[in-house]
C-alpha cells in the first residue's frame, strides 16, 4: 500500500498541460511543427527522420502538488504534508504523463510547393483526475464524515498507449495563405478508460433506525473499461519476446483501430504579421479487440446485523448479510466494444516579425514575401480532457542566428504555473540538423519543486533545393 | 550575430542543467515513515428481544443467547493494519427487570477471547434504561479482536420480570482505527 502512495505521490512531483508542445509550434526549421500544424510553413524541402531518434517527448505533470511538498526536508512529519496535501487538492486537479516517439518520418515539396509528410510515431498518453472523496476515505476514513457524502464520480481517467501511421498534406494557396490536413490510422495497443462513474457512499446518525448508524451506497455505477489489457493479462508464462511480439503485432495494424484527422492554417495579412491555427487528433479508436469492462452498480442501504434469538441454532447471519449485499451491489465483468475520442488540441499563434533577412529566397517554398530574423508571438494552446479544457497561453521570441543556428524562448502560463520558461535549439550543418526543447528551465535547479517538466529533443536529416 | 562557440556553449549549458537537474531538499527515505491511518466507523449488531424469546438457562433464570460471525475480523486489512477498536453498546430496555449481558468474541475454535460483561438496570415500558458502553481496545488488546471469527451475545435477566412486556434494545457500533505501513 505504501509503495502505491510512494508513486502516486511521485507523479504529484510534475504537471499540467502535458502535450503542450509550445517550443516546437510555429517552428519552420523542424519538421515537428507539421504536426502540431498541417498547415504550418517549413523553410526546407525534404526531411528523412533518422529512425526512432527524430522526435523523443517526455512530459510529466501534476496540477496540485510537487515532489517537494510532500519530501521537503524540514523537519516536520511527511504524514502531516500528506494530509495537508491531500486537503489542498480538488477533485480537478490530476496527473499526467505523455511520451511520443517518431519511428519514420519523411516529407517533400513538389513543384508546386505542396509540401507532403508521412510517417509513424508511437505514443503513451495517461490521465487521471485526484479522486478527492475516494482518497479522503481512504485516508482518513468515514469516523469524521458522519452525513457526509463520498462521491465516487471523482474517479475519473484515461490511458492508452497506440501507434499512429499518419499521411499530411499542405498547401500553398497563395504567397498569403497556407492549410493543411492530416489522416491519421490509430492502432491502439492499451487504453483504459473510466469516466462518467456515480455514486455516493455516506453514513449517518440513525436516531429512528435500529441501530446506531445507518450505511447507504446509493446510486453505484462504475465501469472501467480495459482494451488489450485482458490477452497480455493473461500470458504470464510467455516470454519476454513473445510478450514483445504481441504488443508489436497490435501496435501495427493488429490493434484496435480508429481514424484521425489534423487540420491547420497559416494566414499573413501583412508581411510582419502571421497568424496560425490548429486542430489535431479529431478522431475516434473502435475499442473492439481484447475488450474487458468491469462494471460495479446498485443501491445499498445497511444498519448491520440484526440478531434473532431464535430457538435452536444460530443462523448464519453473516452469509445471508453478504448474500444481500451482493445481490444489491453487483459486480460483472463483460466484454461489449466501445469508442473512445481522443483527446482533442487546440493551437493558435499571433506572430510579428522583424529585422529582415534578406538572404536569397528559395522560390520552391511558399515564401514569396519578406522574412525577418526575429519575431515576437503568442500562442493558445487547448486540450479536451474528461471535465473539459486545459488550457496554456504562451509569450514567445525565436530569433533566427544565421542559417545553422536557431533558438525559439517561451514563457507559458496555465491554469498551475506562471513561471515556465522554455527554450529550444536547433542546430543544422551541412543537412543533419539536431534539435532540442525543453520547458520550465527555471526548475531545473530542483527539480522536486517543479510540478511539470517536459523535454523534446530529435535528430534528422533537412534537404533543401538550391 | 553570437559566434557559433557560444552557441555550442549554451546548448551544452542546457544539456548540463538538464542531466544534472536533480532533487534537492528533500529526503525521500521518509517514504519509510508514510502511515496511512482511516479511522472507520461502522455499524456492528443490533436486536430488539421480547418476552418470548427467552427461554430458562442452567441457573433457573430467564436467558437468551445468539451469535453471529464476523467473517471481516480474518480480512487482511484487520490483521495487518487494525490497531485499536471502540465497541460502542447502547442498550434501552423496558423490561422491569435489570440484565446481565456479556459479549464474547470467540476464536474459530470457540475459546473466548475478549469478554465484556454488561450490567443494565431494569426500566419500564414508559422510561425505559437506557446504558451506553464503551469498550476500548488499545493496542496491548487488540489482538483479542484479530483473533476473533464471532461474537457471541448472553443475556440473563436477573430477575422475572413484576410485569409482562416490555424489550430489551441493543444498538452498536465499532469504531476501528488503523494504521497502513
Amino acid at each position: 500500500m505504501r509503495i502505491f502512495l510512494f508513486f502516486f505521490i511521485l507523479l504529484l512531483s510534475f504537471n499540467s498541460t502535458a502535450q503542450n508542445k509550445q517550443l516546437l509550434y510555429n517552428y519552420d526549421y523542424l519538421p515537428q511543427t507539421l504536426l502540431l500544424n498541417p498547415g504550418g510553413e517549413t523553410n526546407f524541402d525534404m526531411h528523412i527522420g533518422l529512425p526512432l531518434l527524430s522526435q523523443i517527448h517526455v512530459s510529466v505533470g501534476s496540477s496540485g502538488a510537487s515532489l517537494y511538498d510532500i519530501f521537503k526536508n524540514d523537519g516536520g512529519s511527511i504524514n502531516d504534508r500528506i494530509r495537508r496535501t491531500i486537503h489542498k487538492m480538488d477533485r480537478n486537479d490530476f496527473f499526467t504523463v505523455n511520451q511520443q516517439m517518431e519511428i519514420l518520418s519523411l516529407g517533400w515539396r513538389d513543384k508546386k510547393r505542396r509540401y507532403y509528410t508521412a510517417g509513424i510515431y508511437q505514443e503513451i498518453d495517461a490521465f487521471a483526475y485526484f479522486p478527492k472523496d475516494p482518497a479522503v476515505l481512504a485516508y482518513e476514513g468515514n469516523r469524521n464524515y458522519i452525513g457526509k457524502n463520498f462521491d465516487f464520480s471523482d474517479v475519473a481517467f484515461t490511458a492508452e498507449a497506440l501507434n499512429v501511421f499518419h499521411i499530411g498534406f499542405t498547401n500553398y494557396y497563395s504567397k498569403d495563405f497556407n492549410y493543411g490536413f492530416r489522416g491519421k490510422i490509430y492502432s491502439g495497443v492499451f487504453n483504459a478508460y473510466s469516466v462518467g462513474n456515480r455514486g455516493i457512499f455516506r453514513t449517518e446518525n440513525s436516531p429512528t433506525g435500529p441501530n446506531l448508524y445507518r450505511h447507504y451506497m446509493t446510486g453505484v455505477d462504475i465501469l472501467i473499461n480495459t482494451a488489450g489489457w485482458a490477452d497480455l493479462e493473461d500470458s504470464e508464462d510467455e516470454s519476454g519476446l513473445e510478450m514483445m511480439n504481441k504488443i508489436a503485432r497490435k501496435a501495427f495494424f493488429g490493434g484496435n483501430l480508429g481514424l484521425g484527422l489534423d487540420v491547420g492554417f497559416t494566414w499573413y495579412p501583412e508581411d510582419h504579421i502571421q497568424v496560425t491555427g490548429s486542430i489535431l487528433d479529431i478522431g475516434f479508436i473502435h475499442q473492439s479487440k481484447n475488450v474487458e469492462n468491469y462494471r460495479y452498480f446498485g443501491n445499498y442501504t445497511t444498519d448491520g446485523i440484526e440478531l434473532l434469538f431464535p430457538e435452536g441454532n444460530s443462523p448464519s447471519y453473516w452469509d445471508d448479510w453478504e448474500d444481500e449485499l451482493d445481490r444489491n451491489l453487483k459486480d460483472e465483468t463483460l466484454t461489449n466494444s466501445y469508442v473512445t475520442w481522443r483527446p482533442v488540441k487546440v493551437n493558435a499563434s499571433v506572430d510579428f516579425g522583424w529585422f529582415e533577412n534578406s538572404e536569397p529566397c528559395n522560390c520552391y517554398r511558399p515564401m514569396g514575401r519578406r522574412r525577418y530574423y526575429n519575431h515576437v508571438g503568442a500562442q493558445f494552446f487547448a486540450m479536451k480532457r474528461p471535465r473539459g479544457l486545459n488550457y496554456a497561453t504562451t509569450l514567445y521570441y525565436d530569433r533566427t542566428f544565421n542559417e545553422k543556428f536557431r533558438g525559439k524562448l517561451t514563457y507559458t502560463a496555465d491554469s498551475y504555473s506562471f513561471s515556465n520558461i522554455g527554450l529550444l535549439l536547433s542546430a543544422t550543418i551541412s543537412n543533419f540538423n539536431v534539435y532540442i526543447a525543453a520547458d520550465n528551465l527555471l526548475d531545473y535547479a530542483n527539480l522536486a519543486k517543479a510540478r511539470n517538466a517536459s523535454v523534446q529533443l530529435g535528430f534528422q536529416l533537412l534537404f533543401s533545393r538550391e | 550575430m553570437p559566434p557559433i562557440k557560444y552557441l555550442f556553449k549554451a546548448a551544452f549549458l542546457i544539456l548540463f542543467i538538464m542531466l544534472n537537474s536533480c532533487v534537492k531538499d528533500v529526503d525521500l527515505d521518509q517514504a519509510e515513515e508514510i502511515v496511512i491511518p482511516p479511522t472507520a466507523a461502522i455499524d456492528l449488531i443490533y436486536f430488539d428481544l421480547t418476552e418470548d424469546q427467552f427461554f430458562v438457562g442452567p441457573g433457573g433464570n430467564l436467558r437468551a443467547v445468539d451469535e453471529t460471525r464476523l467473517d471481516f475480523l480474518d480480512d487482511d486489512y484487520i490483521q495487518d493494519g487494525l490497531m485499536r477498536a471502540d465497541f460502542n453498546f447502547r442498550f434501552i430496555n423496558s423490561f422491569e427487570s435489570p440484565f446481565d449481558i456479556n459479549i464474547l468474541f470467540k476464536s474459530p475454535s470457540n475459546a473466548i477471547r475478549h469478554q465484556i460483561r454488561i450490567e443494565v438496570p431494569a426500566g419500564t415500558v414508559g422510561t425505559p434504561a437506557v446504558i451506553d458502553y464503551t469498550e476500548i481496545i488499545d493496542n496491548s488488546q487488540i489482538d483479542r479482536i484479530r483473533k476473533s471469527i464471532k461474537v457471541s451475545v448472553e443475556v440473563d435477566m436477573q430477575e422475572n420480570p413484576a410485569a409482562t412486556g416490555g424489550s430489551l434494545q441493543l444498538k452498536s457500533k465499532g469504531t476501528y482505527y488503523f494504521e497502513f505501513k
